[in-house]
């Protein structure tokens, strides 16, 4: 079991009037394998949280254990941060605005080098990470951070996270201030990163249709205590209570709710909208004496095309005409390739190596 | 209704005239009516912004003109004049206040205009009550959410009387209940105060209760209609990095599929339509 | 999100907090200077009891204004081996002597040493009163208004208010901001807590290079509000908040007064008109004199 977090409790400014209890009393395991979300409001303790799991703040009271690394209240921890932060890679909200380095290269090196490594394996786990974010190392390792545009900025910033090859993955907020395609991008880079990189990653986010995009498990926050910690499947059903703390629910639950309440028929295990569309094909087969196969139900953002309203559009591929319209763009004259075909059988071959670096160990 | 805003031919380059000059603005010409309220969409560096600072002063056109209720952005003597029809809510809430108590913020603006006390006292409890934060006229920003740090920008602004109001990506930091909180008192104000709104956002979702979705890209209009015949254009709104929002295109899931639910903006539409298949 | 304590502002309600921040400067100014007329220790007893009450009055706990205090106990000690060592008259009560400077520890020497602690003790506290009392706001709001005068001599104070005002609402931000710069940079393993000097010197540029690109994007940002708003837009610029003298101010303005010629009385009048007794070099003064008589008759 990686980390097991029992009886944490954490209050700021104790002592003077600004004294704000953080955390109360937290218990929680984190399994090897899990994607977990966190909700919760701003002010919640969600990111007073993570900052423990990261040892970045001392726990005041209980305690956790990381990888066999032992964290308590202690006064001198014989602790090895450094070792826990290689292990435990921490993506901050806005992570471009930590970027320092003259080039990309020196600022995802900065990590690597910390931890002492030698040159060769530096440079062969910048090129790594930074392909594993899907930029073209050879065009961007020299350039100057600041002459990206901004997704790609928090993707060098995230690529700084992963060259130290963590086993664990937290991101706090990943997709804050971008516009839709960069988020659609970096939640697909999440997910990337989960098979390819990282096997346990820990997502905070305010906007639960994102969540439920990729977690299969999902912690709430409220007022310093954790509320629900259940899988995804099953958290929706508190959707009431949810909502009564001011929390969103996903838009296919509310959906689906509603027609719940109006007499439909409609399955208690709806979470997301392929969920959703899954169900009310299943529904309207039934009614209309369709064939209609459930299974092709797919909601992307960036894929859709239907006659009704695609009037004068040519059909085509849609991943293609993204990256040519991302070309014509100033800022984002670097392709993004995320979502290449190419640069997914690339990356298989660099999971392969990295698999075949670690069996050696 | 009056023209508030009107932009002829406007071109702007950062740089202008340097090797590295980049145009953000071509020839872009625009109207917008007094009391309307406009969503401006565009993926980022489509210009949006760029165009929002041209609307008072903050930039200059390198050619074309910007007019604000007649008068130009190019003619210094009107600048003020622009400011104050022209008021401008940027997208960092915690960079835009200036002292650090609420009230004292709130009057800043028309403490430079030169307003005499009385009116200053009113109009600081006039726009805190317009955005719903005047219990917090005492208090300090500091521990505020972003949806509340918002409001009390656009209050600041408010105070300053302004004919306009510009959103320029005001909500593109907050959380989704500071998002809809910032929105409801943009509509507020457009339907008390008929006060002129132009929202700039990259949430489509945020352009739907809009009379009008200017869609920018690439320094141009792409599209220039009310929402809902905006949304039709999905294929071109995805081809230029914008997604329509999730109801339409959750129709468009069932569409592709054979279910046809009709067009869907609004999530009541959807769960109508939807009882009335099931 | 820290200790992001809002200047050393402590924040409840009390009579000093309600005063008028402009009252509060003058007055603490001349405690501050009148300190330096404080010779008997008689006074100093009064002072500190007064001193006492005022914290009392102002709800600040006693426990945050000593660790105000804490802060100068280097000066205190170094000031106070400087007037032990350094002080050669009165009577000698440990002779040393390194080659010709003479070292000798002497009864005025601790006498000085001991006066000059409490002296400054009692200068941290009533800053400390000031600024524990009085929001940063407030602060340069007042000063701004006790500095008007000088821009008659063309000294901009208007902007300076400005400036500071807007200093003070972004120095927790930048605080804030350093913090989390400094956290993300640890995660990547960055050496920042680290004892070695030259080590840490090196471990800050990645935390001061983004802190100054930051600052700098928020300069840019506040630049674009300040004009949105109509800075210098005009030149006659108008203020909400007017001060207002309330009677309380004007209580508390006499009753420092008060005391400032108590100490002024105690230091000139009564020491010469009690004649100072001659104890060799070791000098009593003010009320100290009077108890000293009394106690001798009592003998």
């Amino acid at each position: 079991m990686p980390i097991v977090i029992k009886n944490l409790s954490f209050t700021y400014s104790k002592g003077t009037p600004y004294e704000k209890k953080a955390l109360d009393d937290i218990n929680l395991t984190i399994n090897e394998g899990d994607f977990l979300g966190i909700i919760g409001h701003t002010g919640s303790g969600k990111s007073t949280f993570i900052q423990h799991i990261n040892g970045l703040i001392k726990p005041q009271e209980g305690e956790i254990e990381i990888f066999d690394i032992k964290l308590t209240s202690q006064k001198r921890p014989k602790v090895n941060l450094k070792e826990l932060r290689s292990q435990v890679g921490m993506v901050f909200q806005y992570p471009e605005y930590q970027l320092f380095a003259d080039t990309v290269e020196k600022d995802v090196a900065f990590g690597p080098k910390n931890l002492g490594l030698s040159n060769e394996e530096i440079k062969e786990r910048v090129k790594e990470a930074i392909e594993m974010v899907g930029l073209d190392y050879e065009k961007v390792k020299d350039r100057a951070p600041f002459e990206l545009s901004g997704g790609q900025k928090r993707r060098v910033a995230i690529a700084g996270i992963i060259a130290m090859r963590p086993k664990m993955l937290i991101l706090d907020e990943p997709t804050a201030g971008l516009d839709p395609y960069g988020k659609e991008q970096i939640l697909n880079l999440i997910r990337h990163l989960k098979e390819h990189c990282s096997p346990t990653i820990v997502v905070i986010s305010h906007d639960i249709d994102e969540i439920t995009r990729f977690a299969n498990r999902i912690v709430v926050f409220n007022d310093s205590h954790i509320v629900y910690d259940e899988p995804m499947q099953e958290l929706f059903k508190h959707s009431r209570q949810l909502q009564a703390i001011g929390l969103d629910i996903p838009r296919a639950v509310k959906i689906a709710n509603a027609l719940r309440y109006k007499g439909i028929n409609i399955s208690n295990n709806i979470v997301t909208a392929e969920d959703l569309l899954k169900n009310i094909v299943e529904l309207y087969n039934k009614k209309h004496n369709t064939n209609i196969d459930a299974q092709k139900a797919a909601f992307d953002m960036y894929d859709f095309s239907h006659k009704w309203i695609a009037k004068d559009n040519k059909e085509g591929d849609d991943c293609q005409n993204i990256n040519e319209s991302s070309d014509k763009h100033i800022e984002e004259s670097q392709e993004d390739k995320i979502d290449d075909n190419k640069k997914d059988n690339k990356d298989e071959i660099i999971v392969n190596q990295q698999k075949q670096k670690r069996d050696k160990r | 209704m009056a023209r508030a805003v009107l932009l002829k031919d406007v071109c702007f380059s950062y740089n202008a005239n340097q090797p590295d000059t980049v145009e953000a603005i071509k020839k872009l010409s625009l109207e917008i009516e007094e009391g309307s309220f406009v969503a401006l969409v565009g993926h980022n560096g489509s210009g949006k912004s760029t165009l929002a600072k041209l609307l008072n002063g903050l930039l200059l056109p390198t050619s074309g003109d910007v007019r604000i209720f007649g008068d130009s952005t190019m003619d210094n003597k009107k600048l003020f004049d622009i400011r104050k029809n022209v008021g401008m809510v940027f997208q960092n809430p915690d960079n835009q206040m200036i002292a650090s108590i609420v009230e004292d913020d709130i009057a800043f603006g028309p403490e430079n205009l030169g307003i005499e006390r009385e009116e200053i006292i009113r109009r600081v409890d006039w726009a805190l009550t317009k955005v719903g934060m005047l219990e917090h006229k005492k208090g300090t920003p500091f521990k505020m959410s972003g949806g509340q740090k918002q409001r009390l920008a656009i209050a600041g602004v408010l105070a300053i009387k302004p004919k306009i109001l510009v959103l320029d990506e005001s909500t593109a930091m907050l959380d989704p209940q500071g998002r809809s909180e910032v929105l409801k008192v943009a509509h507020e104000l457009n339907k008390q105060e008929g006060m002129t709104i132009i929202h700039i956002t990259h949430f489509m979702e945020e352009a739907l209760g809009a009379d009008r979705l200017i869609v920018m890209n690439d320094g141009e209009i792409a599209f220039d209609d009310t929402p809902q015949n905006v949304f039709r254009h999905y294929e071109e709104l995805k081809n230029i990095k914008l997604a329509v929002p999730w109801d339409t295109q959750f129709a468009i899931s069932l569409a592709k599929l054979g279910i046809d639910t009709g067009e869907i903006t609004k999530e009541e539409d959807l769960i109508d339509s939807l009882c009335r298949l099931l | 999100m820290r200790d992001i304590s809002f200047g050393q502002y402590y924040p409840v309600k009390s009579f000093i907090h309600s005063l008028d921040a402009r009252i509060k400067i003058l007055v603490t100014f001349l405690f501050m200077l009148s300190v330096f007329f404080i010779v008997s220790y008689t006074m100093f007893v009064f002072m500190y009891l007064a001193v006492t009450i005022i914290i009392a009055v102002s709800h600040v706990p006693y426990k945050i204004v000593l660790k105000s205090i804490k802060g100068i106990l280097f000066l205190l000690i170094f000031t106070a081996i400087i007037n032990i060592f350094f002080t050669s008259s009165g009577n000698v009560l440990v002779p040393i002597k390194l080659g010709k400077i003479d070292m000798s520890i002497t009864d005025q020497g601790i006498n000085f040493a001991i006066k000059m602690a409490l002296r400054f003790t009692l200068l941290v506290i009533g800053s400390s009163i000031l600024t524990f009392t009085t929001t940063p706001t407030e602060l340069t709001d007042a000063l701004e208004y006790l500095l008007k005068p000088l821009s008659y001599i063309k000294i901009p104070v208007h902007d300076l208010a400005i400036i500071m005002s807007i200093a003070l609402r972004f120095i927790p931000g930048l605080i804030e901001e350093t913090d989390k710069i400094m956290m993300a940079q640890k995660a990547r393993g960055a050496d920042i807590d680290s004892s070695n000097f030259f080590k840490k010197i090196k471990a800050m540029l990645p935390v001061l290079i983004p802190l100054f690109v930051s600052a700098f994007r928020k300069a840019d940002e506040l630049a674009d509000a300040l004009d949105a708003r109509c800075y210098n837009a005009s030149s006659k610029r108008t203020k909400m908040k007017v001060f207002k003298v309330r009677k309380s101010d004007i209580f508390a303005f006499l009753g420092v007064v008060a005391f400032v010629v108590i100490i002024f009385l105690d230091k000139y009048l009564v020491t010469s008109l009690a004649g100072a007794p001659d104890l060799g070099g070791f000098k009593i003064e003010g009320l100290d004199i009077l108890i000293y008589n009394f106690f001798k008759l009592a003998v």
